[in-house]
């Protein structure tokens, strides 16, 4: 038994050192296809490079926007500063709770904000979360906070890319960020802007149930209770979607009712009508609907005292 | 709780540690750990049908002390027909209820008689066909004076619902198992080896070769209109590795598993696509099914005793009913009907055991006659399983039909949604190499490097794991027989 249980130990140590040098080597000599579970990008279509180098160097900021691809492409720190705002937004694409549980822990202190907006899209709660995993190992230094992420996540494409992201940066640390041809435009506090318009396609999507995944909703629970314990205060927000995209949910009135039993929320497909025109796909927001939808969430959410804190 | 998931993965190595490490010195208490383990295992599906496990298991032991305790026929009769009646009323209502009931419903129809019968929102319990049949066979074996019952309720239980096998095999025998319940064990270094190097394979098997085709034949298969002939054939062949991949792989990790606690479970699989006919294929695929039926069903039918017409009809009987085993649809029937057919030629003209050593013994390469034999026997393989695997008859048909009508020349992987099905084809070319290499041997890998050094050795059995950390299916998913 003992020499089995020995042996046992060998065998496992050389798997935990020989196996990530295959997965890198693996990655190296083999195109995308043909390594399926090693999905490392090393720039992303979101801008989330630039946008941590930007968060590295920003400090006391007002107002701080969580979530995915519509908090960085929804909320333009250009309107908020006009009202003495200083806005930092920290979305990802298809960000999940449990990836926002790691932004905004690392970045909670630096930021030291007033309000946090939480922007809430039900679809991503039910997410697992790998996408926005691997942008973020690809644009983020690993940590403590994301050996968490594996853990709760337990997704082999998230080790592989870690694995992948760790060793890559050990031989390369100052990695030159590849550039991906996009028509977007990164503007500093995190925005990205576009102004691309949405032309809708022929034919019918399905429509689906949205079911919350319990290890997202726990991780938003956690998110909250953070923020309260810190003595500040939040909104959840859920931003505008084209009126089809919206109705592709058949239980829109469930998440409501779910998302707002977490604190006050706001969801604004209810609160603006906008035409295809002021989207760039058909759920994100282009710079002509940003404005309309910045303009109506200042109105609303009673932030502007905020700037107060900035002057001070 | 499946043997791919993680929970697995925590589960094994605590109950290893605690059979070895502290109730290593009393046999009594080994075999409680291990029934409660299964036990746990079981519950982790659905607690509530651990009643019909424990109810079935207690029926089987009394009624097997029953049959033993009297030599009155009458008596020992009327117990044998309770136990059947009771675990086959049990797999009747459960699995079969809905298939009568909608049958019945259809057949009356037909005639012009609208019935309205009620289906039960049944739920499968796992495993189900299997323990039955574990219990049966014990049933069978005491009532036929081939073993006596044993006594100790707790080896018995553990004989039925042992974990590795209680959710899908492989069919134990009393005969067999009971007596390894009832010896003390010792700890043997090459037995847990072995043990962990099949469990290793069967994973591979089963995440990466058969979840990997399971992808693509899904596609297919629930698309199957859309798609070209060569496509659809892709397809069908995609699903023969799949379920082989599948089912052999659990196999596979249920031996290993065993051969950690020092048992020795039956083989379930031995290589059956290199088989030369389809007799070959029925004495190498789910082994422990097919001599089932063969001891309980066949034999008792008067098997090959009688002439040609009684072989014929016992031949029909078994395929059909193993059929029916595997699923209450018509597409299993059909699939067992097939396979019946296929087999005929060898049991008219008496060469079913023409092949019963091992393709090209001793050798690298089959020669081009076996090599025919293979592929042939392999295509009809092939072509039975679009019935296993369609939803019903129409779908068969409409598969079948849709292969020869489409496009059967084109290059199958044009669509894009299927170029991505090349990495999982050129896994599976090394995959039949391997199973090639290891066909003279339990399992693939059994004695691949047994003669290399450690570090060599090693090397290949980490290139396995990678493989699997590569390759595998992101998503637990269940196996294909859990839901037999």
């Amino acid at each position: 038994m003992k020499k089995y249980l020995i042996n046992l130990f060998y065998f496992s140590c050389l798997v935990l050192i020989v196996y990530p040098l295959i997965v890198f080597s693996w990655g190296k000599i083999f195109p995308g296809k043909y390594r399926k579970n090693l999905k490392y990008r090393e720039a992303s279509t979101g801008q989330l490079d630039q946008r941590l180098r930007d968060a590295d160097t920003t400090k006391n900021i007002d107002l701080l926007i969580l979530g995915s691809s519509h908090a960085y492409r929804g909320y333009d720190p250009r309107i908020f500063k006009k009202e003495g705002i200083k806005v930092f937004n920290l979305g990802s694409s298809a960000q999940t709770p449990i990836q926002t549980e790691i932004l905004f822990n690392q970045y909670l202190s630096q930021f030291n904000p007033k309000h946090i907006i939480i922007d809430v899209y039900p679809a991503l709660l039910a997410s697992n979360g790998i996408e926005s995993s691997l942008d973020l190992i690809a644009n983020d230094c690993l940590d403590k906070n994301f050996a968490a992420m594996f853990l709760k996540q337990k997704n082999i494409i998230v080790i592989n890319a870690a694995i992948y992201s760790s060793i890559n940066n050990i031989l390369k640390p100052s990695k030159a960020v590849k550039k991906i041809a996009s028509p977007d435009k990164y503007i500093v506090g995190g925005f990205t802007e576009s102004y691309k318009k949405y032309k809708a396609k022929a034919g019918k999507d399905i429509k689906f149930d949205v079911e919350i995944s319990d290890m997202q909703m726990d991780a938003l629970v956690r998110i909250i209770n953070k923020i309260k314990s810190n003595n500040l205060t939040y909104t959840l927000v859920q931003s505008p979607v084209t009126k089809e995209k919206y109705a592709l949910t058949k239980n829109n009135v469930e998440m409501d009712r779910v998302i707002s039993k977490l604190g006050t929320y706001y969801n604004f497909n209810k609160m603006l009508t906008l035409t295809d025109n002021y989207f760039y796909d058909d759920h994100h927001l282009n710079q002509y609907g940003v404005v309309v939808f910045n303009q109506r969430l200042l109105e609303t959410i009673d932030i502007k005292p905020l700037a107060k804190y900035a002057k001070n | 709780m499946l043997f791919n998931s993680l929970n697995f993965l925590i589960f094994l190595p605590v109950v290893f540690i605690l059979y070895w490490f502290v109730v290593n010195r009393s046999l009594k208490y080994q075999n409680i750990l291990l029934l409660a383990a299964s036990y746990f295992f079981y519950s982790c599906w659905d607690w509530r049908f651990l009643f019909l496990l424990a109810f079935s298991t207690f029926l089987d032991f009394y009624s097997g002390l029953a049959i033993h305790r009297t030599d009155n026929k009458r008596l020992r009769k009327i117990w044998l027909i309770l136990s059947v009646g009771i675990n086959l009323g049990f797999l009747g209502i459960f699995k079969y209820y809905n298939f009568f009931s909608h049958s019945f419903g259809e057949a009356l129809s037909q005639i012009g008689i609208n019935a309205n019968i009620t289906s039960l929102d049944i739920i499968l319990p796992v495993g189900i066909s299997f323990y039955t049949f574990h219990g049966l066979s014990y049933v069978f074996d005491i009532y036929n004076k081939r073993i006596t019952p044993t006594t100790n309720f707790i080896e018995y239980s553990l004989f039925v619902s042992f974990f590795p096998l209680l959710v899908a095999g492989p069919i134990e025998r009393a005969t067999h198992l009971l007596p390894q319940m009832e010896k003390p064990r010792t700890f043997r270094y090459a037995q847990a080896v072995d043990g962990l190097r099949q469990i290793l394979w069967g994973i591979f098997k089963k995440v990466v070769i058969a979840d990997g085709c399971a992808e693509y034949a899904n596609l297919i298969f629930n698309n199957s209109s859309d798609y070209s002939g060569s496509t659809l054939i892709l397809g069908a062949i995609l699903f023969t590795f799949q379920i082989y991949g599948d089912f052999s792989g659990y196999s596979d990790i249920a031996l290993g598993t065993a051969r950690l606690f020092g048992f020795e479970l039956l083989k379930n699989f031995n290589f059956p696509y290199f088989s030369r006919d389809i007799a070959e294929f029925w004495r190498r695929w789910h082994i422990s099914l097919s001599t089932w039926f063969k001891d309980y069903l066949y034999i008792p039918l008067g098997g090959s005793k009688g002439g040609m017409a009684m072989r014929i009809r016992n031949t029909f009987i078994i395929f059909l009913v193993s059929g029916f085993w595997h699923g209450a649809n018509w597409t299993f029937i059909i699939w067992g009907g097939l396979n019946a057919l296929f087999i005929m030629p060898s049991i008219i003209f008496k060469t079913n055991r023409n092949n019963i050593d091992i393709v090209a013994q001793g050798r690298t390469f089959p020669t081009l006659y076996e090599l025919w034999q293979i592929a042939t026997t392999f295509a009809l393989t092939v072509f039975a399983w679009i019935f296993f695997r369609a939803s019903s008859v129409g779908h068969a048909w409409s598969y079948i039909t849709g292969i020869f009508s489409k496009d059967i020349f084109k290059i199958p992987f044009y669509h894009p949604e299927l170029r991505a099905s090349i990495t999982i084809i050129m896994l599976i070319i090394p995959f039949v190499l391997v199973e090639w290499m290891g066909r003279e041997t339990n399992y693939a890998i059994e004695k691949i490097g047994f003669n290399w050094k450690r570090p060599l050795r090693w090397s290949f059995y980490i290139f396995i794991v990678f493989l699997i950390g590569m390759y595998m299916h992101t998503e637990e998913t269940e196996f294909i027989y859990f839901q037999f």
